[in-house]
């Protein structure tokens, strides 16, 4: 091959991988821009604005996101900061167990997590069993209150990460430095501590607050209940139901997308001008508090207390519910069974059919993923060129965007009349929006892993006398295999728990077990469902800890 | 400025014993080197000097003042110590300017008066008048070791620990450094106490050494002392090259050998040339000796090796480890 040749195949690839990302990723959201501002067959960049402003409920909705989305980041700063403290400054930071536990409620579907809430609190739920006297409780949890606590519930850890993370790092010689020269405890946490936290904090709180307006699952099983209602469940509303209103739909989509782009580039701010590189020397070694006495009792007890009502009571109540004979009966030794497995794993139900469908969705969307997703990443490389990091940015929006958003652009595009090839409605358009939902995870695994691979490697196999596929099959490929691996597991994982682009896209008659669990739950067989969400959620958690507890970045932080 | 001293100061982590028992008296207005390999206790130290970890058992006083007493029960805050550091990856807090930096010491002991031309003479003293406003990322690296060093001296401290301080920087830098770090402690007339595991800052830098091994102080002395009658076979080893003569026991530096007899006391030793090295001033002569030890020869010029050849030296240059 000579150089032009190789030069060329390059460049065509770079092209085509940029193309791809085009029609996948790009054109179904300037689709949803599109068609909020040509209504009626005619522009009117203002139209979206005044759909909604014209629409008192809709304003509402707005409101309503916006609102709840503050309320989150009040209620994980309250569950994350002190759970950061504990873990990074007392000696409870060595159970490295803990560090996987907690992210169990991270890892858990939202709307599984709060049906569980649900079973639990209700009007005859598993507290008023075990505590008669607790049902005053029911209708003050059946609120808005109740709403922020589910979702806080399932987005603190991810917040807990960023500040425990950012409390080692300074915890190693900066905070020793200040207290050598003189500065007593609070001295140091004001100087020292909060100011280099709270870059950190900002933008854990953007990203919490661009999660709790773009999650689904809450405000479509909790929020209906209570009469919640925010942008993604309206979105879906007029999308889904009768009488469908693509003008509206569009309008709030753009509206999301819009908000979700402004933080976005809000956090890219924060974190290139405000967020300071903290790197301990390798001397660094944290001092950590002994957990005994009464710092030990309250680290334990706070811990104990946020697992509890993470992951102990939405467990317990869909595990239970899976279990029971009659819902009325209570719990009781005597009123267990495991029927509902039975009935639900018999050959030719509805239910195993639900299951196969998730997992060979699953199982082919992440394997194109993983495809697409290295050859993205590789074309990215360490993203010198413009081409590489419009590619880079391209591949990883749909991470960024609300999976609704998304969905709702696909839909545009592939159900459009002009469009030539027949997709919509069928197996594949559920592949195809897997794929593009979650392909950011492969690249983004892949690229850390071929960040890492210094360009000598090759250049030593090329010396040694390796020809370009040798070289690739050889060196580079067992190289990025772990990210590649990892990003499969991921997509996989992913693609068998989401609900909103399966309740949208799957075609007339298809179900997955995400959309198994919420007609059920919705429509009264609740132990079928949860029995579910147990076999669904089981298998994939137990998937993502294992790759949580494989990934190479864990070991590093154990050393 | 005050006399440190301590007494029988131990230190335990988990099973590891990382400080046995060690005395130790640091004078005032002296630069006292702890040396030794990584491991060796030295850092730990510095660290329970410094209130950063607290001892097991022992004391630490200044002059006949007690800032630690396992006994006594006795355990001055880190903060009120009033000491100065440099870290080994200078530790300058990135959302504080140089200024700030550098002011934090006396704004955290609440010494308002005169803060400005305090810092500023600190800044001064170490050539960074100009640099105030300045984030600690938008200098180098040895500028940044100013900073770090402007820091620590700031607030008159009875004593200013470095923790390898010239480690982090590339190999120019660091002989720039080391010369200027020691004229600058000496013009201030600070107590120092500097821990490395480099002898050649060890040598250069210090009034006395202090040579530690495994939780150890083997030997406290002036660099002519450590280097000319180590007493004990580690720190003949560990600072500068030794020629055995009894293993353990009778040792000579490579200095002190002639390639011919000078007059007649002197002792011949008889050896087979290994290897030799030029130096640009000399040449080092690796010698396969009678006694199956090795031993290293300086030379004006180029030996044939594989050649057998006789070594001198005079009976008073043999040193004797006890």
């Amino acid at each position: 091959m000579n150089i032009n040749s190789l030069r060329s195949f390059k460049w065509v690839s770079g092209g085509l991988a940029l193309f791809i990302l085009t029609v996948l990723v790009l054109l179904p959201l300037l689709l949803i821009f599109w068609t909020s501002i040509y209504p009626n067959e005619q522009l009117d960049i203002a139209a979206p604005l005044r759909t909604i402003m014209s629409s008192h409920d809709l304003v509402e909705v707005l409101l309503n996101s916006i609102g709840l989305g503050v309320s989150v980041i009040l209620l994980t700063t309250l569950f994350a900061l002190p759970l950061a403290w504990i873990m990074a400054k007392t000696d409870l930071g060595h159970h490295n167990w803990l560090d996987v536990v907690l992210l169990i409620p991270f890892m858990t579907p939202p709307y599984i997590g709060s049906m569980g809430w649900m079973l639990f609190m209700q009007t005859g739920g598993y507290m008023e069993q075990f505590l008669p006297a607790s049902s005053v409780l029911t209708p003050y949890f059946f609120s808005y209150g109740g709403m922020v606590l589910i979702m806080s519930l399932h987005l603190f850890p991810f917040l807990y990460l960023l500040l425990r993370n950012a409390l080692l790092q300074i915890g190693g010689n900066l905070e020793e430095a200040a207290s050598v020269h003189g500065a007593p405890f609070f001295y140091r946490f004001k100087r020292v501590i909060i100011p280099l936290l709270l870059s950190s904090y900002g933008l854990g709180a953007l990203l919490i607050f661009v999660k709790t307006i773009a999650e689904f699952g809450t405000p479509a099983t909790f929020g209906r209940r209570i009469g919640f209602y925010v942008l993604t469940s309206e979105i879906h509303k007029y999308i889904s139901s009768w009488p469908i209103d693509f003008g509206k739909a569009t309008s709030l989509a753009s509206l999301l997308l819009g908000v979700c782009l402004v933080m976005w580039y809000i956090q890219t701010l924060i974190s290139s001008r405000f967020s300071y590189r903290l790197i301990g020397g390798k001397g660094t070694r944290t001092k950590r508090y002994k957990s005994t006495g009464i710092v030990g009792v309250l680290s334990w007890g706070y811990v104990v207390l946020l697992l509890l009502a993470s992951i102990g009571i939405p467990y317990f109540s869909i595990i239970t519910t899976s279990l029971l004979k009659l819902r009325g009966e209570g719990v009781s030794w005597s009123n267990l069974t495991l029927k509902h497995y039975a009935e639900l794993l018999s050959p030719g139900s509805q239910g195993l059919e639900a299951l196969i469908n998730s997992f060979t969705l699953a199982i082919v969307a992440s394997s194109i993923a993983v495809i697409l997703g290295t050859w993205f990443a590789l074309t990215v490389g360490k993203g010198a060129t413009f081409k590489q990091k419009i590619t880079d940015l391209f591949s990883l929006l749909p991470n960024t965007v609300p999976g609704i958003v998304i969905v709702v652009g696909l839909i545009l595009l592939w159900n459009a009349r002009w469009m030539p090839i027949p997709l919509y409605n069928t197996y594949w358009m559920v592949v195809l929006t897997y794929v593009v939902l979650f392909i950011p995870y492969t690249v983004q695994y892949v690229k850390a892993s071929y960040g890492q691979i210094d360009s000598s490697l090759m250049q030593a196999g090329q010396v040694f006398g390796g020809s370009k596929l040798y070289v690739f099959r050889r060196i580079l490929l067992p190289l990025i295999l772990p990210g590649m691996v990892a990003g499969w597991m991921m997509t996989f994982t992913i693609s068998n728990r989401e609900l909103v682009a399966s309740l949208l896209i799957l075609p007339p008659s298809m179900q997955t077990s995400a959309t198994y669990i919420f007609a059920q739950f919705e429509q009264g067989a609740v132990a079928m469902g949860m029995a579910m969400a147990v076999i669904s959620v089981g298998v994939t958690t137990i998937l993502l800890l294992v790759l949580e507890y494989l990934s190479p970045d864990r070991k590093r932080r154990q050393r | 400025m005050k006399e440190i001293t301590i007494h029988r100061l131990e230190k335990k982590f988990g099973d590891v014993h990382a400080l046995k028992a060690a005395d130790l008296k640091i004078p005032a207005g002296s630069f006292t080197t702890l040396l030794g390999p990584s491991g060796c206790g030295k850092t730990t130290l510095l660290r329970l000097i410094a209130g950063l970890e607290t001892p097991d058992a022992g004391e630490i006083l200044m002059d006949d003042e007690f800032i630690f007493s396992g006994n006594k029960r006795i355990s001055r805050p880190i903060h009120s110590r009033n000491f100065g550091m440099v870290f080994q990856d200078f530790a300058l807090w990135p959302h504080l300017t140089v200024f700030e930096n550098v002011a934090f010491g006396l704004r955290a002991s609440k010494q308002k008066k005169d803060l400005r031309i305090r810092v500023q003479q600190a800044l001064r003293s170490v050539k960074l008048e100009g640099l105030e406003l300045r984030f600690p990322h938008q200098l180098s690296g040895g500028q940044q070791q100013r900073v770090a060093f402007a820091r620590a001296v700031v607030t008159r401290p009875q004593l200013v620990l470095f923790d390898e301080p010239l480690s982090a920087l590339d190999a120019v830098l660091r002989d720039e450094m080391r010369l200027e770090l020691t004229s600058l402690v000496r013009n201030m007339g600070i107590t120092a106490l500097y821990v490395t595991h480099d002898q050649t800052e060890a040598m250069s830098m210090s009034d006395e050494v202090v040579v530690m091994q495994g939780g150890t102080i083997l030997q406290t002395g002036s660099p002519e002392e450590i280097y000319q009658k180590p007493n004990h076979p580690f720190v003949a080893h560990f600072i500068g090259k030794s020629n055995w003569i009894v293993p353990d026991k009778q040792m000579l530096r490579p200095e002190h050998l002639r390639w011919s007899q000078e007059d007649a006391s002197s002792l011949p030793f008889t050896g087979t040339i290994r290897h030799v090295s030029y130096m640009g001033d000399r040449y080092e002569v690796i010698l396969d000796m009678e006694n199956r030890t090795t031993w290293t020869a300086y030379h004006d010029q180029r030996l044939p090796v594989g050649e057998t050849i006789q070594v001198y030296a005079s009976e008073h240059q043999i040193h004797h480890l006890n």
